[in-house]
């Protein structure tokens, strides 16, 4: 299941129209990444992360959301935080292998405080999009930016089959799982094998006629849908407008 | 006239696989029609003719009194007057919520604004899909996606309606709505084609009954008088439909429609 069903409670309460739901993604985007200090996006998180409590996200599921971009965040962060040198260096923390020296800074670490800060803001306020915007609603913001109907139309394809390709493979590899296929090394390769093979050649047959059904329902290169919103309403519009330039304003302070 | 025709269709695929091997059906305005067969016997190949998918080799295909050739402007035509449901709804659910889905057909025949609200409201009522418009079709049942996919060729308002296999995987529940529609649907005068298995449906509902084995039409004609025939069973590998085995074996005379029926007798 995809992050935006797990958790669509908060789809289904907040009932603006997409535009609404946007400009307020583009505030805390900005916000979090135009800014010359930390404080700036740890506000972004933190009402985000109270928005999302408030609307019912439990705790748990807020740290689990977040884990992941952490993760890799943190990892790469090591780096930028890390310093490694021949010669020694003003440090809040030093040691010695061999020839080298390792530790980090009060510059290293706040350089790398801020750039998971920002990072953090900028994930957080794309967590507010896609957990407040179900993917239809995606899809018409990206009609209304003027992409490209080609990619539109290959981002809908592709979130519609990336679910039935997962469940050719999940169906394939329980039937396999069941004849014993993966008890040791050399068959769980082979049948891994066969499991791509397979499902690559499904996935063909599939996409055949699942353009047959297209052809069939008058495509003709192009896909047109209905289009039902909510009202756009122009005040709530404002709102995101104002809580970016306080954003910005506070991102310039230096700190 | 006919308003369905097809006049010694063969059709063979890439594989040389004959699927269709001089096949000529008529079928009238209205008519409730079953194709049955063993698998294998062409009846998906057939109605992937009808609708225009597949154009046969030799041979014509009449509708409405005009022939329908393989150019693009004649399939666009084609696909108003016909509409074809999978056998597998997953082919054919394609768009992110299905609203979106069922809308598809509606806007490429042209509809917009009143008529398109009309014809949506219209068609979800006689699917009971109006509940499911804002979900997205992997969230359905399979049940939920056979009616949706209904939804998405009736939005196209075809006089011709074709089915493979409307039945498969449903339970008794779905199969009576899915019946309940087909019988809606007969009423506003479309013609209806499906393919089954299940030959005590195909007694009780067609009004034309094609039997079909290897890419040929062995039979067609009215289910009573065909069912009875056990020659023609035997050799198409069906079975005589329940009603008129019970029948046989208790010496009625009469030859009940339905099940109900048979049960007054």
């Amino acid at each position: 299941m995809f992050i935006s069903e797990k958790y669509n409670l908060l789809q289904a309460k907040l009932s603006w129209h997409p535009f609404e739901k946007f400009t307020f993604f583009v505030a805390f985007l900005l916000g979090s990444l135009l800014t010359q200090n930390v404080l700036t996006p740890f506000l972004v998180v933190s009402s985000i992360s109270a928005f999302f409590l408030y609307h019912g996200l439990t705790f748990k599921a807020l740290l689990q959301i977040a884990a992941l971009p952490m993760s890799f965040m943190l990892v790469a962060v090591v780096s930028i935080i890390c310093i490694i040198s021949h010669e020694s260096f003003e440090a809040i923390y030093i040691t010695q292998l061999g020839s080298y020296h390792i530790g980090f800074s009060q510059v290293s670490l706040d350089t790398g405080i801020f750039i998971i800060g920002k990072a953090m803001g900028a994930m957080f306020a794309f967590y507010f999009l896609i957990l407040t915007s179900p993917i239809d609603e995606i899809e018409y913001l990206l009609r209304k930016m003027k992409l490209p109907n080609l990619l539109i139309e290959l981002f809908v394809l592709s979130f519609r089959f990336i679910t039935i390709l997962l469940l050719f493979s999940r169906q394939c590899y329980l039937s396999q799982k069941k004849r014993m296929a993966y008890r040791t090394y050399s068959s769980s390769i082979r049948s891994l094998g066969m499991l791509v093979s397979s499902v690559l050649i499904k996935s063909l047959i599939h996409a055949d006629m699942s353009q047959q059904a297209l052809l069939n329902r008058g495509y003709r290169g192009e896909m047109k849908f209905l289009e039902s919103h909510e009202a756009f309403l122009l005040k709530r519009g404002i709102i995101p407008l104002l809580l970016m330039i306080c954003l910005l304003a506070i991102g310039q302070l230096r700190l | 006239m006919p308003y369905l025709e097809l006049e010694n269709i063969s059709f063979e695929y890439p594989n040389q696989t004959l699927a269709l091997d001089q096949v000529s059906l008529s079928i009238e305005k209205g008519q409730k029609v079953a194709v049955v067969g063993e698998n294998g016997s062409g009846k998906s190949s057939l109605f992937l003719c009808l609708c225009g998918i597949h154009y046969g080799q030799t041979g014509r295909y009449i509708l409405d009194g005009v022939e329908q050739k393989c150019k693009r402007k004649d399939k666009n035509k084609l696909f108003r007057k016909v509409g074809y449901v999978f056998q597998d709804p997953e082919v054919q659910l394609f768009a992110s919520t299905v609203e979106k889905d069922i809308s598809f057909g509606a806007i490429n025949a042209g509809m917009k604004g009143k008529e398109l609200d009309e014809c949506m409201n219209e068609v979800m009522e006689m699917t009971q899909t109006r509940e499911l418009r804002k979900k997205p079709p992997h969230q359905l049942s399979y049940g939920q996606k056979k009616r949706v996919a209904i939804a998405g060729v009736l939005a196209c308002k075809p006089e011709v309606l074709l089915l493979d296999e409307p039945f498969a995987w449903l339970d008794n529940i779905q199969k009576k709505n899915t019946i309940q529609v087909l019988d809606d649907l007969h009423e506003q005068n479309k013609t209806i084609i499906i393919s089954t298995h299940d030959i005590n449906f195909a007694y009780e509902w067609a009004d034309k009954l094609v039997v079909m084995k290897g890419g040929r039409i062995i039979a067609s004609g009215h289910p009573k008088n065909l069912l009875e025939d056990e020659s023609l069973l035997e050799s198409s590998g069906l079975e005589m439909p329940l009603i008129l085995q019970l029948s046989k074996k208790l010496n009625l005379d009469l030859r009940p429609n339905s099940m109900a029926e048979f049960f007054t007798v």
